[in-house]
């Protein structure tokens, strides 16, 4: 229990997250003085590195290897024999001289590097230091860089050329156009024509490369500046008076793999004068073209020639480093790997740290906010800044460790000129930066969950504070439109629309808006976003309608179950009027029920009253009668006496019985109770059996059940039973059976009572049980026609139905009641 | 006779027609009858008189029977019957918890009014008033009291003569008074057998004791049918 107080507290937390970022403070610190040390142990090879001395050597070297074989080993045969024209070995030979791979002799000049040994062929041709073999070279060590047929199939981790920029291609007019990676003798591009080029015109490129090109200036140069599909071309033109213009096209260029071109360009605009192409010119033969040569403003026939196009014949390049290099580079091989190694065995030894540190972290954000005297967690202020500013907050702090890399060494190289512990200033730097940013993370990251904890994270947003505003917006807006809206509707819609006729109307619109709006989104392609808003938007109005249709529905449901309450709905809503009319409705039901109510108290208390006004002076009859009866009487006196004796008696029955009626159509006298139908059947004729013995009759019983509980009033369904079996019996005929069963039949208990009827039955059910109908019509018999009345009032009123069938002289009363199951 | 034979009663009704019947009724019988025609009337003449039984209308001009009759139990406890018009179980139920010991509804049958005045007179003068005393072998309920010993009930102090089966069927009700007992139960308890469908002669039973020891077996005060359910002996006599 104390552990989990002591851990509950702020300051445990507190201490939690600041000796956390301590440990990851003192983590990144070592480390950082080990990154030290392995960038020492590097500085020793900084002339191997990338833009280091030896990288440019090989640079260099490279890219005289590729002019040579491109340019020269490409066009030899299989006996070492320039195979092109004599002009292009001409203009070959002039391009490799200006960029100094050819001596006066015609010999190959690569320069001798003491550092690397090469190789470079094409084909079968190859030149290579001492004459060393390709095999020798490429397999002699792991150095070796070696690039066959424009791709670089092995290369040393350190040191890079710029492939990108090896190009080279010939175009239908005969030049061939060569880019290098890397400056040759102060040119880095070069051109050779199968043509005599002597006194045709040319221009200088970017590259100071001369380009010649015919007449009509369709020899296409390619821009330098960019290598991308589309281009400007330019040209450079000379106009009537000599003076130089320049022409720019469209036009696009390509390569693939370095050998190949594609130039399309454009007729250019101004022409110069040029003299008809003479007639013996103007078919020139399969194998050559003629050209333009401006200085004897003649036509010159040129032999044709194909450039051969290196795609079958590979190109191989290998620079490997030489003896005297080699062991500077295993050293360094050597030093890399321990170094490696080192930095290895401190990040797993810094393992544990990290994770202490991780699992603090994750203490503080767990535990964060949790008041200690509200027993729950609560919000700072700072947890109601925008969530979406802590979001980004932490993204960018987070993509911050990655960018303050570089940003940091920048900045601490500005800082080496002014400190002389340059390694201290820059560990405590980074090793402060680093600890805040993390530090500022988890608090952005503990900000967010502490708004989850609290459940008012989206309360925060920035979001949801907008939303909140904008429906603010939105209700002024409406409140001031509805008005006007109104008065339109009601100048629209001024014979109130047809209530069934509403949801299909608001349905057509909602489909027809639906349907405009996607085809819409459609056709300008808009974004599937917007598509989604608008889908939103027809599901929020559905929704709504179906809300309404539902609140309707319920109350209807609500009128059928009897709540006559009023509803209210919103005076927007579909249903409004709807739902109007039915609170008249059911207005007019609630006032119609209580005045029934009204009306039937008040025939209650009138039986009430009259049958009480009737008692009092009935019982001074009885009274007196009974004195009479006691007097002196002559035999006839006392005759009538009697008579009035007995009429009275059986008017007092009939008050009795008419109150009886009242009360239970009243259901203001019944005790229910739980009892059982079977022992009920039992009592009563057990009660009535002088009756049933005087009456000679029989009656047969039949109980099909051993219980049938239901919830009734014993004393009612006593006098019920009394009063079918009363009537039978006096009804029914001589020397017939009364036949009584019980059973059990849909969850009711149904008694019976049958007799064959002793006279006609000249009357329907219905009227048999209507107060004061006797079977017999003459009213000659004793009763007073109130028994099977009473009967149906009262197994009304105990929950039940009473039912009379007539089939010719058999009578039969059903009394059905609902079985209960017992609750105990 | 015996000293309740000119007992003095009060008569309370507005109706004079009805006061001067049950008067006549009541003098036939030899019982000496003070007349009242309203609560104030009825109180004055109790204190004027020696009064041992009051007969009294529950609606009546300026103090009515109820509120009369409570006002008498703070004094008095002879027994008063309550003639009423009204004749719902309510009605009877708050009559007789406000101190009634008897309930008769109008129009009353002259001859069972005149059996409840006897009773109630036997056992106020007689028998004392005390209700529900079990007193060493004797149970005694209102006007019942059973003799175990002798096998004997009485009602208001005169003996009815039950046969064995009867007795037994009382005895039982009797020292379970209140309990509602079913047919099965008392047939199991006076037969010593278990027996199916016993209803219709436990009930045969129950009727003949009721006609030997109610006044008006149809509104029984002791023995009670519990319709649908079974039988028993209410604890107070006088009760429904």
């Amino acid at each position: 229990m104390k552990v989990i107080d002591i851990l509950k507290q702020k300051s445990t937390r507190i201490i939690a997250f600041v000796s956390a970022c301590i440990i990851f403070a003192i983590c990144v610190a070592s480390g950082l003085g080990k990154y030290f040390t392995v960038r020492k142990t590097y500085e020793k090879y900084d002339d191997l590195m990338m833009h280091g001395e030896r990288n440019e050597e090989i640079e260099e070297l490279f890219a005289e290897l590729w002019a040579v074989g491109n340019m020269y080993l490409r066009n030899l045969d299989e006996s070492g024999k320039f195979v092109g024209s004599d002009e292009l070995k001409a203009s070959t030979e002039k391009a490799m001289k200006e960029l100094g791979l050819m001596n006066e002799k015609g010999n190959i000049t690569i320069k001798k590097s003491e550092n690397y040994d090469y190789y470079v062929s094409w084909g079968n041709n190859s030149l290579s230091t001492d004459n060393r073999s390709y095999d020798d070279i490429y397999e002699s060590n792991f150095y070796s860089t070696t690039q066959v047929n424009g791709t670089f199939s092995h290369s040393y981790n350190f040191g890079y050329f710029n492939y990108g920029g090896f190009r080279w291609y010939t175009t239908d007019y005969g030049m061939t156009y060569y880019d290098f990676p890397h400056t040759i003798n102060g040119m880095m591009a070069a051109a050779v024509f199968d043509y005599d080029t002597e006194n045709l015109d040319y221009y200088l490129d970017d590259y100071g490369v001369k380009i010649y090109y015919k007449t009509d200036g369709s020899t296409p140069v390619p821009s330098p500046e960019t290598y991308s599909n589309n281009i400007d071309i330019s040209i450079y033109r000379y106009d009537e008076n000599y003076n130089e213009y320049e022409e720019t096209y469209d036009g696009y260029y390509g390569y693939n793999n370095g050998q190949e071109i594609v130039a399309e360009v454009e007729e250019p605009t101004a022409q110069k004068n040029i003299p008809a192409i003479p007639d013996n010119l103007l078919e020139p033969n399969e194998n050559s073209y003629i050209l333009y040569n401006r200085n004897d403003n003649e036509w010159v026939e040129v032999k044709n020639h194909t450039t051969q196009q290196g795609v079958e014949v590979p190109l191989k390049i290998c620079v490997t480093p030489s003896e005297k290099l080699l062991p500077i580079y295993k050293q360094f091989e050597a030093d890399s790997r321990q170094s490696e190694a080192t930095m290895t065995r401190f990040l797993l030894a810094s393992i544990p740290f990290l994770a202490i540190s991780a699992i603090l972290m994750l203490f503080f954000i767990v535990t964060s906010g949790y008041d200690t005297k509200k027993k729950k967690f609560v919000m700072s202020r700072t947890d109601n800044i925008w969530a979406e500013a802590v979001i980004t907050a932490g993204v960018f702090l987070m993509l911050g460790v990655a960018l303050s890399v570089d940003a940091l060494e920048s900045f601490c190289n500005f800082i080496a000129q002014y400190t002389e512990n340059y390694q201290l200033t820059v560990a405590s730097l980074w090793t402060t930066a680093w600890t805040a940013i993390l530090a500022l993370t988890i608090l952005c990251v503990n900000t967010l969950v502490k708004r989850l904890k609290c459940r008012s994270f989206w309360k925060t947003t920035l979001v949801s504070r907008l939303w909140k505003f904008v429906l603010k917006i939105l209700k002024r807006i409406s409140n001031k439109i509805k008005p006007i809206i109104k008065t339109i509707k009601n100048v629209s819609f001024q014979k109130e629309m047809a209530d069934n006729k509403i949801f299909a109307r608001r349905f057509l619109i909602k489909l027809g808006i639906f349907i405009l709006t996607t085809l819409f989104a459609a056709s300008v392609g808009a974004e599937f976003v917007i598509w989604i808003i608008i889908f939103a938007v027809y599901i929020y109005f559905s929704l709504k309608d179906l809300n309404a249709i539902t609140e309707l529905s319920k109350h209807i449901n609500d009128i059928y179950g009897g709540d006559y309450s009023a509803k209210e709905v919103h005076m927007d809503y579909p249903t409004y009027t709807m739902t109007e009319k039915l609170n008249n409705i059911s207005d007019g039901i609630q006032t119609a029920v209580d005045k029934r109510i009204q009306s039937e108290r008040m025939k209650i208390d009138l039986v009430t009253n009259v049958s009480h006004d009737l008692k009092t002076p009935l019982t001074s009859i009885i009274s007196y009668i009974n004195l009479l009866s006691m007097e002196e009487l002559s035999p006839v006196a006392r005759d009538y006496v009697k008579i009035i004796e007995q009429k009275s008696a059986r008017l007092k029955e009939i008050v009795a019985d008419v109150f009886d009626i009242a009360k239970a159509t009243s259901r203001t006298d019944i005790n229910f109770e739980m009892i059982d139908a079977v022992i009920l059947v039992e009592q009563v004729l057990g009660d009535m059996s002088d009756i049933i013995d005087e009456s000679g009759k029989e009656i047969r019983k039949t109980v099909s059940a051993e219980t049938a509980p239901v919830y009734a009033d014993g004393k009612k369904l006593y006098r019920v039973l009394q009063n079918i079996i009363d009537n039978a019996l006096k009804y029914s005929l001589d020397n017939t059976r009364i036949y009584l069963t019980l059973k059990k039949e849909n969850g009711n208990a149904i008694i019976t009572v049958k007799n064959i009827s002793s006279y006609e039955i000249k009357f329907t059910p219905e009227e048999i049980t209507e107060r004061f109908t006797r079977g017999d019509e003459s009213r000659t018999t004793e009763g007073n026609g109130l028994g099977l009345s009473i009967a149906k009032s009262f197994t009304e009123a105990c929950g039940g139905s009473f039912e009379i069938i007539i089939d010719g002289d058999v009578f039969e009363a059903d009394v059905t009641l609902p079985i209960t199951i017992k609750e105990k | 006779m015996n000293s309740f034979e000119n007992a003095s009663i009060l008569v309370v009704d507005d109706d004079h027609y009805i006061v001067n019947a049950i008067a006549k009724l009541l003098e036939k019988e030899g019982y000496r009858i003070f007349k009242a025609y309203n609560g104030i009337e009825a109180i004055e003449s109790l204190m004027q008189n020696n009064i041992q039984l009051i007969l009294i209308d529950v609606m009546m001009p300026k103090l009515d029977g109820l509120s009369a009759m409570m006002k008498i139990r703070t004094t008095k406890n002879i027994p008063i019957i309550v003639l009423s018009a009204k004749s719902e179980e309510s009605d009877k139920i708050l009559g007789l918890s406000m101190g009634a010991d008897d309930y008769v509804t109008k129009p009353y049958n002259p001859m069972e009014l005149v059996a409840r005045v006897k009773s109630n007179l036997r056992r106020y003068l007689s028998l004392g008033s005390a209700d529900s005393t079990n007193l060493g072998s004797d149970i005694k309920i209102g006007g019942l009291t059973l003799n175990r010993d002798a096998k004997q009930l009485y009602v208001d102090g005169d003996p009815v003569k039950l046969t064995a089966t009867e007795y037994k069927i009382t005895e039982m009700l009797m020292e379970n008074a209140g309990r509602v007992f079913s047919a099965e139960e008392i047939y199991s308890h006076v037969w010593n057998e278990d027996s199916y469908s016993v209803e219709n002669t436990v009930m045969v039973h129950i009727r003949h004791i009721r006609e030997k020891i109610e006044i008006n077996p149809s509104d029984p005060r002791y023995l009670k049918v519990v319709w649908g359910i079974g039988y028993k002996i209410e604890k107070a006599g006088g009760q429904l």
